[in-house]
């Protein structure tokens, strides 16, 4: 039983109710403009029977039946309403679960793809930022070695250019003051001996 | 005549040095014969003086001698070449010598050393001509070695 029968239930038994009470509910006396000398008095007469037979104590125990039976409609609509009710709760709330569950999931889903996506496009960052950093290194890489070469070709050149300064200053460093003229008399007459033509000729212009 | 200077006249200040002996020497030799002092022993002279009267016959007690010297040392200085060494230290008087009793065997008689101290030769000598610069130093030499020390150290 649903909602909808249960309230027309609760209306039906009202209207039933209701039609009881009127019946049963006590009119006055209609004053008839008619002149009770022509009439016999047949009404005043079923209503003093009736008044005999719906007596205050057969009143008063329609009345508790009325309300017995009007509380017995009460409580077991209550009783329907109260089961309807519980079942339309398990029911909202089985919907509502599924709602619920059904929207996280979706949600979820949303979200899961959102950080799929989020973390694809980390990955793809990253592994952009790796390639560039790669690229950079290697290009670092390639100007400190060149930089290196040149260096070191420069330092080359350098040395060569002035070779014989610097082993002129290590000769002399290795050996200090301890060479004496004396002992660089060889060399110098042998230089003066691969020079004896020039030095001659150089003379005889001179002279 | 022209004189013949020993090997211990190599340089010019050895000349001019002569001289200035010769000059004292006929001064002293006037101031004995003012004072009619003689003496056996003869004057004090240097070794270069004593070579160069030795070798030249020159007895200096003579009047006029030393004038005669002073003028031939004058005459040899305007006639001498004169090369210019220089060394990284002073050279000794040994090692002078052997340079001018070479210079004088192989190039020319009379030639005279003006002689120099520079450092940077470090080692070696440097010669200076009337008109050229040999470069005897060791810097020199490794220079004109470059391209061989250059292909040693490749492995060349």
């Amino acid at each position: 039983m649903n909602s909808y029968q249960a309230a027309f239930g609760i209306g039906l038994s009202v209207a039933v109710l209701l039609i009881l009470l009127y019946s049963l509910w006590p009119r006055r006396k209609k004053t008839s403009s008619v002149s009770p000398i022509t009439t016999p008095d047949l009404a005043s007469i079923a209503e003093k029977k009736s008044m005999e037979v719906f007596n205050d104590t057969f009143r008063e125990e329609l009345r508790n039946r009325g309300r017995l039976h009007f509380e017995k409609v009460i409580n077991e609509n209550a009783l329907f309403l109260q089961q309807d009710l519980r079942l339309t709760t398990n029911e909202l709330n089985t919907f509502m679960k599924d709602e619920i569950q059904k929207v996280l999931k979706d949600e979820f889903s949303k979200y899961e793809a959102s950080i799929t996506s989020a973390r694809d496009i980390a990955l793809e960052s990253i592994k952009k930022t790796q390639e560039v950093i790669d690229q950079q290194r290697a290009q670092l890489e390639k100007q400190m070695n060149d930089q290196a070469a040149e260096e070191k070709q420069r330092l080359i050149d350098r040395f060569e250019t002035n070779m014989a300064d610097i082993l002129n200053h290590y000769i002399l460093d290795a050996i200090g003051g301890e060479i004496d003229l004396t002992d660089q008399l060889e060399y110098i007459f042998q230089n003066l001996e691969e020079n004896k033509k020039a030095i001659l000729e150089d003379v005889k212009n001179g002279s | 005549m022209d004189l013949k200077m020993p090997m211990t006249i190599a340089t010019k200040q050895d000349v001019l040095r002569i001289q200035r002996e010769v000059r004292d020497y006929e001064v002293a030799v006037v101031q004995n014969n003012v004072r009619k002092t003689t003496s056996e022993s003869p004057l004090a002279v240097s070794t270069g003086l004593r070579d160069l009267v030795q070798l030249n016959q020159i007895n200096l007690n003579e009047k006029n001698v030393p004038k005669k010297l002073i003028a031939q040392l004058d005459e040899a200085l305007r006639k001498v070449i004169l090369f210019h060494m220089s060394f990284a230290t002073e050279p000794t008087d040994e090692v002078t010598q052997k340079l001018v009793a070479w210079f004088r065997k192989e190039i020319n008689p009379t030639i005279l050393l003006n002689i120099g101290v520079q450092p940077t030769i470090s080692v070696g000598a440097v010669l200076r001509t009337q008109s050229k610069q040999y470069d005897f130093s060791l810097r020199k030499h490794l220079q004109n070695s470059q391209q061989d020390l250059v292909k040693v150290l490749r492995g060349e």
